[in-house]
């Protein structure tokens, strides 16, 4: 498949037009007609610290395939001039259709005003525009929820938060009050959630195992946060209190084990799947799989923004 | 988009991970035929391509139903090589994950002995693979060997469904040969299942694009009120292949395009272009609007056929630069044959959305290149304004169902300069463009629907009966009729006389 990715030009933030219908003469240059094809779907604006920044750029390259869009890669916490972007684009296919349109924005720590008065008159029309802010949920959420404010679903990852409980909260409080939140961390789970719900398939649920649920969880599985995801959504289904404990499986980072009444679970991570153990007091279940992971990190992003 | 199904699910609190709407449950397969080509090419590479994605239920084992002496062994090292020819990528190791869930029983189609040894495996099956009695049969045999197998299944209650468990039965076309046959098939499916329990398989109705036809229609609100005969001029449907007949010579001369093609796919993409808005996406709803448009479809009278129709075979010529033989020197094709494999159809929906509207149907073996597509030709607009009163080309709004799936729109824009002059251009959707990404086989799609119980995207009884009621009609015309059988050279889009059925101002597309 032909691919073109033009050199990318830096400009001042309101020549970005002007930049951008230049990208567009250089990705048909050769072509028969000339005409120009943009198959963009999305508008995305993905966040990122410095640290995080090769992480995101892997997440997006693999996002991509999937989601043709128009980016605006925001570096915060960066000392670049934010009056300048630097724009470029990428182009697909024999009729060479634009597939990624890519800005890219520098801000400070906290506010970003400037940013978000920056973004939206860029954003392209009637359709969808995603925030994905791929560090730490911030302290200070103003500059989050001034971004939020442009976008109408915003995509976190409570992986890498650094004080789930509160940070968590924070994201509750937001989806009460509307904001369209997709953790990638919760589809991250999805196929532990399907093994359990799996498991559950064995045995008639009656409503009798309604005692208390112990949990014991390895770290790997969407880390802190992810043992709390989980642990509240067992809560909420199986109406029990859960008790978490993640010291016992330190060692064993893709594992998990369910307790409740007479039910014993354990699924641990071999060979891609999740190999899945249930017994009961009248029966011990044939082991079952369960595919580990759809996919990468990337792979999660696209999935979040289909689903919004 | 699921009927209810017999099975009351077991309460399980976490159900609602288990893959949405669209929730399968343990079960057996059962291949009958299961050595052919059918099983390894497609059924088992769509199965691991489900397994993979994680979409089919642990709970799960597949009977392979054969007469080859085959064991276990053989039978997966048969279909683990026809996953690692045609399957996605990365199911084979799907495949290895499940290989003990696929085994052979060896037997006779008509042999009862073999349905009694056939119903203890399973059985057993339930017991050590959790299946829970729940059975799905599917007939990947000639059509010749369906009567034997349906006979069978319901001798020895394999086709009932009891205390919650499900007995489905999936049948691949050709549904007969004629109305006939049909009715006659489907008294023979009736004898042991209910409509409710048949899954007839059309593979085209498992295509992203042509599930596409319903979204595009019925999820946006600007072209539902163009899609009528006020505004829409003609609509072509065209399945193109560039192979020959190859080794199917036998086949297709008792067949012809006109029944092996016509009255299934294009039939069922007709219906699903010009069906009125369904009140739900139940199997039913849909299919109750299918089945009225080909009741709007007339059965032709045998002096209308020649009018109405065109049929031409393919000579010697050349496709893709290639040499290739005509029809009458492919295997199989005795000298005298009068089959076509190429049919082109006018058919008119007498309703009130599309009176005067025709529909152009047209299908063909060795045409310049394999593609289907459906286009809307739109009427010109009243008064020639542009290019010295130069009549405007159509909008034409193009679904391309294979290859390069996606839909583009033609319209006239000015051409930039002092002068008032029209050109078309074309807006374009691409799906691989837009949404990248592996495509599902449509197999796979329909294996799921048929494991979930959902039966919108098979085709029914009474459909499968009028689409036979319409091209048997047709098919006599030709046969008692005048209707002459043309000729045109391999890699052409068929003969010339094929424009004038079109009517004047009209011509086919070479797509």
């Amino acid at each position: 498949m032909t691919l073109l990715r033009t050199p990318p030009a830096t400009v001042a933030l309101k020549q970005v037009p002007d930049a951008l219908r230049r990208l567009w003469r250089q990705c048909t240059e050769g072509t028969p007609d000339g005409n120009v094809t943009r198959a963009l779907t999305v508008n995305l604006v993905a966040v990122t610290d410095a640290a995080g920044e090769q992480e995101l750029l892997r997440t997006l390259e693999q996002a991509r395939r999937r989601m043709p869009c128009r980016l605006f890669l925001v570096r915060i916490g960066t000392d670049g001039d934010p009056r300048m972007a630097t724009v470029s684009a990428e182009a697909r296919g024999f009729n060479r259709a634009i597939v990624l349109e890519q800005i890219e924005l520098c801000a400070g720590d906290s506010d970003f005003r400037s940013l978000a008065s920056a973004v939206r008159p860029l954003l392209v029309d009637d359709i969808q525009t995603h925030l994905y802010w791929s560090c730490a949920f911030p302290q200070q959420t103003s500059g989050f929820d001034q971004l939020a404010q442009l976008s109408d679903h915003v995509v976190v990852d409570s992986a890498h938060f650094e004080r789930p409980e509160v940070d968590l909260r924070q994201l509750d409080a937001r989806r009460r009050r509307g904001m369209r939140i997709t953790d990638l961390n919760w589809l991250r789970l999805r196929p532990w959630r399907r093994a359990l719900a799996e498991a559950f398939e064995l045995f008639p649920w009656t409503g009798r195992n309604r005692g208390a649920v112990s949990i014991r969880h390895g770290a790997g599985i969407g880390g802190q946060a992810g043992a709390l995801l989980l642990a509240h959504w067992l809560e909420d289904r199986l109406g029990a209190t859960v008790a978490l404990d993640q010291s016992g499986l330190a060692k064993i980072p893709y594992a998990l084990e369910f307790h409740q009444d007479d039910v014993d679970l354990r699924a641990e991570v071999k060979d891609a799947h999740i190999e899945v153990q249930v017994s009961t007091d009248a029966s011990c279940y044939l082991p079952f799989s369960v595919p580990a992971s759809r996919g990468r990190q990337g792979d999660l992003l696209a999935a979040a923004i289909d689903l919004a | 988009m699921s009927d209810a199904t017999l099975t009351p699910m077991p309460t399980n609190p976490l159900a609602s991970e288990l893959e949405g709407g669209r929730r399968t449950q343990p079960c057996s397969l059962v291949i009958f035929g299961a050595s052919g080509d059918l099983t390894k090419r497609k059924l088992v590479p769509a199965l691991m391509g489900l397994a993979k994605d994680g979409l089919l239920p642990n709970a799960f084992s597949v009977v392979g139903f054969a007469r080859r002496p085959w064991g276990d062994d053989e039978f997966r090292a048969e279909l683990r090589d026809g996953v690692a020819q045609f399957g996605r990528s990365e199911t084979v190791a799907s495949f290895d994950r499940r290989a003990d869930a696929f085994s052979y029983h060896q037997a006779n189609f008509a042999d009862p002995a073999g349905y009694l040894s056939l119903r203890q495996k399973l059985d057993e099956l339930d017991r050590v693979r959790g299946t829970r009695g729940n059975r799905i049969f599917y007939l990947a045999t000639p059509p010749s060997a369906y009567s034997d197998i349906l006979q069978q299944l319901a001798a020895t209650g394999l086709s009932r469904e009891q205390r919650g468990r499900f007995s489905r039965v999936i049948v691949e076309k050709p549904f007969g040969h004629d109305l006939d046959t049909a009715v006659a098939l489907n008294e023979q499916v009736r004898a042991g299942f209910s409509e409710r329990q048949v899954f007839r398989i059309d593979h085209y109705l498992g295509k992203e694009t042509v599930q596409n036809i319903l979204a595009l229609r019925f999820a946006n609100g600007i072209f539902e009120p163009l899609w009528n005969e006020k505004y829409v001029d003609h609509v072509q449907i065209t399945v193109a292949e560039s192979i020959g007949v190859g080794s199917r010579g036998g086949y297709f001369e008792e067949s012809g395009i006109l029944r092996d093609m016509i009255q299934n796919h294009l039939l069922q993409v007709l219906t699903l272009v010009a069906m009125e808005p369904p009140a739900t996406l139940t199997a039913d709803a849909v299919r109750d609007e299918k089945v009225k448009v080909l009741k709007s479809i007339r059965t032709f009278e045998p002096g209308e056929v020649p009018g109405a129709t065109l049929r031409a075979r393919y000579t010697a010529g050349l496709c893709a630069g290639e040499e290739v033989k005509g029809y009458l020197q492919e295997e199989g094709v005795p000298a005298d044959s009068r089959t076509e494999t190429f049919a082109a159809v006018k058919l008119q929906v007498h309703n009130w959305r599309w009176a005067g509207t025709p529909f152009f149907l047209r299908a063909g073996k060795r045409l310049p290149r394999r593609v289907t597509e459906v286009a809307i030709h739109f009427k010109k607009p009243p008064h020639a304004l542009f290019d010295n009163g130069r009549d405007p080309n159509p909008n034409i709004l193009l679904l391309r169902i294979q290859p390069d799936e996606g839909v583009s729109l033609r319209f006239g824009s000015k051409v930039p300069g002092p002068d008032l002059r029209i050109r078309d251009v074309r807006m374009d959707f691409r799906y691989g463009t837009a949404f990248g990404g592996e495509t599902s086989d449509a197999y796979e799609r329909l294996l799921l629907d048929a494991m979930a119980g959902d039966g919108t995207l098979f085709a029914r009884r009474d459909e499968v009966e009028e689409a036979w009621r319409i091209v048997d009609s047709i098919h006599r015309g030709w046969h008692t009729g005048s209707t002459p059988l043309f000729e045109h050279a391999a890699g052409t889009w068929g003969p010339e006389e094929a424009d004038f059925m079109l009517g004047s101002g009209r011509t086919w597309r070479k797509p």
